[in-house]
Order: C-alpha cells, then structure tokens, then sequence
C-alpha cells in the first residue's frame, strides 16, 4: 500500500518559524502511527538552506512554490494545483487568519472535511485520522473524523503541539512546483486610507517563562490590578479567560483558551480561575500548574501541581509584598 | 436599488446571558442587522435575510424583520439539521442561486458563538464565486457599483472600496439592537415567513444535513488529564510565602 500523503500547507514568507515546526513535529508523529510520509508545502519565497531546515523536524519531502503574492485567492490555485497532481491524506494548516481564509476556500472547492482549530489528531485504523476541539457547551473534547472526503483538512491551533527535532534527519528532497497559472491577485478592490495600528501590548506570549492567569474570582480592580503589579514583578505575563477578557479587563490577544491562544510557558498561576475547559485545552501544555481558588473542588485543581485554597484577594495582599 | 443578503444563525442565548433560555441572533450577525438598518436610512439597499434552523428560530427571524430585513428566507427541514460547514454552505450556496441570484452583497458575522468555527463565510464565498473579504469592522456606505467597508488586523486598519459582488465576513459584534422598537415588532410578528424545505429548494438530500456533511463528531472524550496535585496548607502568608519561592527557582 502507498503511503499516506500527510501535507503541512506553509507560508514561506514567515519562513521555518516555530509554528510550521510544531506542525511539521505533529506531522511526524503521525506519519509514524499511520505508515504515512511528511510533505511541506511551501507557498512565497524562501531559500534553500532555510527549507531544508524542515527535515529537523521530520519532513520527508518539501514541494516549493515561489510566489511573491500573498493574495488567498493566488494561493488557493496554487495548491489546487498540486493537490490535484499529487494529491493528500490529510492537510494541516496553520490558524492564522491567512490560513484559515485558504484552508476554508480550499474545502469548498474540494468538498472536503475541515476541523477548526485543533488541539490535537491522532490516527487510528478504525476511524483514520481523528481531529479534536473543544466541544463549546461542553466540558469535554469533541472527536471529529471525515466522512465522504476524499482527504481530511484541518486547521491547527499554535502552541498546541510541541516543536521537537529527531535525532537524526534525512536528506531532503526540495521539489520546486512550477505553477503556470496566473500570480496576479484580483483587484476587485481600491485602498482608500490605511492606517497602521499601534501595538498596544507588545508581550511576547508564546516566549513567555512565566504566565499569570486572570479568572472570573478576581472579582475587582485592587486585586487585577495587584496580579499586574506582580507580573511586572516576576517578568510574567498576565492572560484571562474568556469572560475576563469579555468583560474587558484584557484584549482579545491575552485570551487563553479554545477560543484564545494555547500557551506553554515553564509555570502558569491561575488566580481565581475555577478550571472550565475552554481554558483548560489552552494551558495544558504548561510546565508546571499552580492554582489559587477559594473553592477547593475548583476543577482547575484537576490539573494543578500546586493547589492552594485561598481568597484570590487575601492571597495577592500577601504576595505582592 | 442594491441587493444585500444576510446569512444569520441563531444561537443558544445561554451563551451570551446564563439565565436566558431559547435562541437569539448571533452577536456578529446582529452588528450586521444594526449596521445596516442604520445604512438603510440614508442608502437605496433591500436587505434580504437568510437563515438555517428549525421551528426555535422564529423569534430571532421577527427581530431580523423588525430591525431591517425586507425579506427573509427560511431554510427549515429536518434534513438540513446536523450540518457541518460544508453541507451549510452547500445549503445556503443552493438558496442564494435559487432565490436571489441577482445579489450585490452577501454579508456573514465571523463566526457563530456556538461553533466558533468561522469557516462559512470564505467556504460560501467560494461556493458562489465571488471576492471575499475577511476581518471586516465596519461597513460605511453602499454606492452604485461599490461599498466602502473598513478591515482591521492587528497590524492595520484599511478603509476599502469594493466593487459588487462581494462577501463580507464581519468581527463586529452586538448584545442588543438599539433599533428595535415595538411598532416595528408587532408587524414582524403578524408577517408571513416562508418556511423552505428542501424539497423545494430543489437540493438533494445527500449534499445537505448530516449526509451532505464531510465531517463527524465521533464522540466526546476528556483529554485533560488529572495530576496529583500537592496541597500548600497554612497561613496565607505561608502559602503567599511558597508560591513566591516557586517562582524565585
């Protein structure tokens, strides 16, 4: 039997970035359960030398397309093309805005089965390729599979799979694709004014050592503002849950969970979060957990290596002395 | 006189309010109702609202009315239910063709709170053939052959002039319609929805619902697994004390 065809889609404008890493690692690993073999599609314009760096990951071929639009509708060709050439098992993209505008063009065009924004895929020989998510009204994880699909898609959460070198890499063959399509986006629109926004918060997240957490007990600005003051303290960066965050203590960007970011830094306190799995899927990667809660059958005890039953206020008073 | 379709989708209201029970409009889809009855003051537009669900519906689709839809299409059958995004798109791709073929605009909230997929708008777009535009804040005005809406990034904000037809998939979103007023209200309520089955929407039962989808939920696991979590007792000063050590390692 051939081997399965696993593809990671990869901008070549962000490069070899941590993020193609992660995927391209997950790849891998499921290349190895399912007897398949680990493809990157490259879409922009990159090196040599800086493609070849996929094989660190476990890549076992790299299909390059120089392009230097970054238009979905150009990319979205593109890989039509290659995809009806050689065909795929299972895609994996990215879930940047750009990716999942591509990926979801893509699965109309193909009427193939895509998952948003995974939280992990194994394979199994009953069911193939399994995707997870959080299930939103749930506290548990929904199992999606593909059916009537010519191949699975799906789009990835960052931070959700570990970046991990093998021991030892392969020779990579770098394949360049010669689309003869066109590489001119439409230009169905006219900019009239752009503005460039202003980073409000510059916090490197997914570098982050050490991560605050901000849950719904935080019930008042003293106590907000005190985790703040400590994170600056401690150089660790503050997040929220999701009704945090609705209610406008942080933006949208320090959001963690199903609907936020994934993080996975070394030591992540949680103030004041009771643990629903929405945030949960989001910080399970941590390192080390330690929770404070005034209820001590908080679920977020359930992952916890440190449980501290304690008034979140009462608890800042003494730690931000 | 410019043609707008509006995809809507109601969602549980628990979602929004933990006491609310039934279904409401989806806050995305809802900015969009708003922004545009405001539009349609000062603009030549008919906005025409498209919507899958069953009978639980109902009570969103007369706010839809009363705020500013002109018409409204009722995509309800049993048959369409259990769709993933590619059966809906086949659905509502299938609606538009039929019954207003002839569209301008179409425009999609971003995402559903209840699936949180946000894939519909770009898949329909697809689907129909026509630009698609993503991350869109705001729409400012419809003109004769182009409309100028605002996108926004983390990186920047453009203001854009786009020429019919187009998608628009909208980050915006609204708890509550400040345009909604009683008047308004009653007549919805008295209005005759056209309820459309598939059957007379002519779509086959394999490309919609459940059969026309392309993914399953096979069932649900937790993947969170437990720790053995070592408890700090204590004074608070003692257990402020430890974590304070943790965090000097």
């Amino acid at each position: 039997m051939d081997k399965r065809k696993i593809w990671v889609v990869c901008d070549a404008f962000d490069h070899v970035d941590s993020f193609t890493g992660q995927l391209i690692s997950k790849a891998y690993q499921l290349s190895k359960e399912s007897n398949g073999s680990v493809q990157a599609v490259f879409i922009g314009n990159a090196s040599d030398d800086e493609l070849k760096r996929c094989a660190l990951y476990g890549a076992d071929e790299v299909v390059y397309q120089q392009c230097e639009t970054k238009d979905e509708k150009v990319w979205l060709d593109i890989l039509s093309d290659i995809y009806s050439s050689i065909g795929a098992d299972i895609i994996m993209f990215t879930n940047t805005d750009f990716s999942k505008t591509l990926s979801s063009l893509f699965a109309s065009r193909f009427e193939v089965g895509l998952t948003a924004d995974c939280i992990d895929i194994c394979f199994e020989e009953e069911n193939g390729f399994v995707f997870e998510r959080a299930a939103m009204s749930d506290s548990v994880q929904a199992r999606i599979i593909c059916i009537n699909s010519q191949c699975c898609t799906c789009t990835v959460k960052k931070n959700a799979f570990v970046e991990t070198e093998i021991n030892a890499p392969k020779e990579l063959n770098i394949r360049k694709w010669e689309y003869t399509g066109s590489f001119i986006a439409d230009p169905a629109y006219e900019i009239i004014n752009s503005v460039k926004r202003v980073c409000e918060n510059n916090t490197d997240l997914d570098n982050a050592k050490i991560v605050f957490g901000v849950g719904r007990g935080v019930k008042d600005r003293e106590t907000f503002d005190m985790i703040c003051q400590a994170g600056k303290k401690y150089n660790a960066v503050v997040v929220g849950t999701k009704c945090v965050v609705d209610d406008g203590l942080l933006p949208k960007k320090l959001q963690v969970g199903q609907s936020g970011c994934s993080i996975a830094p070394d030591l992540y306190i949680a103030f004041g979060i009771s643990g629903a799995n929405q945030h949960l899927v989001g910080i399970r990667n941590s390192r080390q957990i330690i929770a404070v809660n005034n209820n001590e059958n908080a679920p977020i005890f359930n992952i916890a290596d440190v449980k501290i039953v304690a008034d979140v206020k009462e608890f800042m008073k003494e730690f931000a002395e | 006189m410019i043609k707008i379709v509006v995809c809507l989708k109601m969602v549980p209201g628990k979602l929004i309010n933990a006491e609310a029970g039934g279904l409401i409009i989806n806050p995305y889809d809802l900015f969009v109702l708003e922004k545009l009855a405001e539009l349609k003051k000062s603009s030549d537009i008919s906005v025409i609202g498209i919507c899958m669900g069953g009978e639980s519906a109902r009570d969103g689709l007369i706010r839809s009315k009363a705020l500013v839809c002109d018409d409204i299409y009722w995509l309800n059958d049993i048959k369409f239910a259990q769709a993933d995004t590619i059966a809906t798109t086949k659905t509502l791709t299938a609606a538009i063709k039929k019954y207003i073929p002839d569209a301008d605009a179409v425009i999609c909230g971003g995402h559903a709170i209840d699936g949180e997929t946000g894939q519909v708008p770009a898949e329909l777009s697809e689907k129909l053939g026509i630009t698609y535009f993503s991350s869109v804040a705001d729409i400012e005005s419809f003109g004769n052959d182009s409309a100028v809406i605002v996108r926004r990034d983390e990186r920047q904000e453009m203001t854009v002039r786009c020429r019919y037809p187009f998608l628009l998939s909208v980050d915006s979103f609204l708890t509550y319609a400040s345009n909604l007023n009683v008047i308004a209200l009653k007549r919805a309520q008295k209005w005759e929805y056209k309820i459309i089955s598939a059957e007379e929407l002519g779509i086959a039962s394999t490309d919609c619902g459940a059969s026309g989808s392309k993914t399953k939920v096979i069932n649900s696991v937790n993947i969170i697994y437990k720790k053995e979590s070592i408890e700090i007792g204590g004074s608070i000063k003692e257990k402020a004390d430890h974590v304070k050590k943790l965090l000097q390692q």
